[in-house]
């Protein structure tokens, strides 16, 4: 069971209720697939991805950054068992799209720094400690039914 | 993953830009290593303050931040500008190699906290390629 301090909770719950979803979701998956291009090898059906002007206005990409942030929106949900609530999810990232987990790693540094950019200075260090830790036990939870 | 000679452009471009703002991006970047990896905390036992406010951490970040810059004016020899900096972490420091990635990361977030609209990710891939090629020069004595 992961602990979380009451600070920890309280951030990770403010973070999700401040971002726009609709924004950070799709700036921080095309950002993954321009700065890290060999995760594109996932999205095939996606069309353009030429480039990082393509990449940024793919409206498919915008879709599935907005997918994305919806499968941590149920982990801000459910803080206290994240295992339990992604267990098909990460049956689905293993099993069905062959996902190489280490790529998890990758999106959740997008992330952060995504989220860091909107927040500002607003992103303390201790802020930045609670979030990676968020999504350190959720890269955790995907990984945990890999076989 | 080698700089191109557009990587080379951007960061210099890039790094005129943020000169200014160096010197206090590398204390933030330092304070937010030990802070969300406090494991890296083990190489600074020697100092008595390692909290967010230390004037020790703040001025040991604008350091590496000098060294980067000093770095970018000799990209086309990083092993060769850096080989005196590769002894000192091979053979005093001993830092364990895998802690570069974490501190270009925390780097990386900084700039793009200080510079959202300017930290594009064309520019982001340019400066990640350079601190990986920065990491590796810096561990060229390892062994």
């Amino acid at each position: 069971m992961v602990e979380w301090t009451d600070f920890e909770r309280a951030t990770i719950q403010e973070i999700f209720s401040k971002i726009d979803s609709g924004v950070v979701g799709p700036a921080a998956l095309s950002r993954c697939l321009i700065v890290y291009p060999w995760t594109q090898r996932y999205f095939g059906s996606f069309g353009n991805l030429y480039n990082a002007a393509a990449i940024t206005s793919n409206p498919k990409v915008a879709a599935h950054g907005k997918v994305v942030i919806g499968g941590l929106e149920k982990a801000v949900k459910n803080m206290d068992d994240i295992k339990t609530t992604y267990k098909d999810l990460s049956v689905l990232h293993s099993d069905k799209l062959r996902v190489d987990p280490d790529n998890f790693n990758l999106l959740a540094d997008c992330l952060t720094i995504v989220v860091a950019s909107q927040m500002g200075q607003a992103f303390t260090p201790d802020v930045q400690a609670a979030f990676q830790k968020f999504l350190a036990v959720v890269v955790a939870s995907l990984r945990k039914q890999y076989h | 993953m080698s700089l191109s000679g557009k990587d080379k452009t951007v960061v210099k471009a890039f790094w005129d830009k943020v000169s200014p703002k160096t010197a206090e991006m590398g204390g933030e970047a330092l304070v937010r290593m030990l802070t969300a990896y406090p494991q890296t905390k083990t190489y600074f036992s020697h100092w008595s303050d390692l909290s967010p406010d230390s004037a020790q951490v703040k001025k040991h970040g604008a350091t590496i931040m000098g060294a980067i810059g000093d770095a970018i004016s000799k990209i086309d020899d990083l092993t060769g500008s850096l080989s005196k900096l590769s002894e000192l972490h091979a053979f005093k420091l001993r830092v364990d190699p895998a802690n570069f990635r974490i501190l270009a990361h925390n780097i990386i977030l900084v700039l793009a906290m200080y510079f959202p609209n300017d930290f594009t990710p064309e520019v982001h891939v340019s400066v990640d390629k350079f601190l990986q090629n920065l990491a590796l020069a810096l561990s060229e004595k390892y062994r």
